[in-house]
């Protein structure tokens, strides 16, 4: 009976609750008997008397994604809308000399990613990269693909969720994503590369094999 | 590959009197693409003084901590040039050590829908066992890096 009401008290019982909570587990001797007599047993009256908090131990689990192959995204998560944003983020470096020479001129590109999906998504990523055109026979140039070139892109660099051995194999950018925001990948330019222009919307990609290039409304 | 914004400047120092300055700033980007924010820093000599400006487009601000000229415009459309000129007196004893250090012009700009790599992404396919439908959204932008251009 009397394990009861501690458990009642600590919701766990083991030698470190009751250490934990040496003043209550006294109290609740003290008010349960009286010159050996039992009196009152129930945990619910007791707390009319006792109504101090007592120290409830924490039972420390790792965290769920630590044991797990996908260490960088809990189960569980849930999202009312499930939403994936993507910012293609260019920075241009740039240094002329005084007589109009390009002395150098790199792009810092940088592929940032907010995402709001649940459960244990699975995504895959399609870029207009030269390599994986060429790869897969098509054309790099001109007019073959949805617009322009296709890019050739240096000193790749991915956040840990994208599968690599995948990427190396087929180009193909395939990983889980964290929840929340991230960097899903970085990369480097030497810009012989003429400009693209792209859609004057955030372009909303529907779940298509491939995409047409979005007009122009201006 | 064209810089995307490029910037010309003429200085014409005549010592111990004035400074002249004419910037010409260029944006070799497609028309329908807009730079936003631009900031053009051009510097100046530290002891210049009695800043006059004149411009077709922004404004124009002397930032004597950076010892520099501050031209902002808020919108630069693709295929445009503008112009403006500076004017500033010069004390007619100068240090001759402020010469020497003549630092480069930079530019800040974002451009939006745009990337100058010309990175595209042609798809971004979602899969979760429970089958819901997921939004993915996609936006580009091109900002400046390290934007340098030397004026001597």
């Amino acid at each position: 009976m009397r394990l009861q009401v501690l458990k009642d008290y600590f919701r766990e019982l083991e030698e470190e609750s009751i250490r934990d909570n040496f003043v209550i587990t006294y109290e609740l001797m003290d008010e349960m008997m009286d010159f050996g007599y039992p009196q009152i047993s129930e945990a619910k009256i007791l707390r009319e008397y006792i109504t101090q908090e007592a120290h409830k131990l924490e039972v420390v689990k790792p965290p769920m994604a630590v044991t797990n192959a996908v260490s960088w995204r809990s189960e569980g998560i849930k999202h009312r809308k499930n939403e994936i944003f993507l910012d293609v983020v260019e920075r241009l470096n740039l240094l002329v000399a005084a007589n109009g020479t390009l002395l150098r001129s790199e792009i810092l590109g940088s592929l940032k990613m907010r995402s709001y999906l649940s459960g244990m998504p699975e995504l895959k990523l399609g870029l207009n990269d030269k390599l994986l055109f060429e790869a897969t026979g098509r054309r790099t140039g001109g007019r073959g693909v949805s617009k322009g070139k296709a890019v050739e892109m240096e000193d790749i660099k991915f956040h840990q969720c994208v599968r690599l051995a995948r990427f190396e194999n087929d180009r193909t950018i395939s990983f889980i994503p964290p929840d929340g925001e991230f960097e899903l990948m970085s990369y480097r330019l030497n810009t012989q590369v003429s400009a693209i222009e792209l859609d004057h919307r955030q372009a909303r990609i529907r779940q298509r094999p491939r995409l047409r290039a979005p007009r122009l409304t201006r | 590959m064209k810089p995307l914004l490029w910037i010309e400047a003429v200085v014409e120092p005549h010592s111990h009197s004035r400074i002249e300055y004419m910037i010409k700033a260029k944006s070799q980007f497609k028309q329908r693409s807009t730079a936003n924010n631009v900031e053009i820093v051009i510097p100046v000599p530290p002891d210049a003084d009695t800043p006059s400006f004149k411009t077709s487009i922004g404004t124009v601000k002397y930032a004597p901590e950076r010892d520099a000229i501050v031209w902002a415009i808020k919108q630069f459309h693709g295929g445009k040039e503008y112009l403006m000129r500076a004017h500033f007196g010069l004390p007619s004893v100068s240090n001759e050590e402020d010469k020497k250090d003549k630092p480069p012009i930079t530019v800040k700009f974002e451009i939006p829908y745009f990337t100058v790599s010309g990175i595209q992404v042609r798809y971004l396919k979602i899969i979760e066992k429970s089958g819901y439908q997921a939004l993915p959204w996609v936006r580009y932008i091109t900002q400046n890096g390290d934007y340098q251009l030397r004026t001597s």
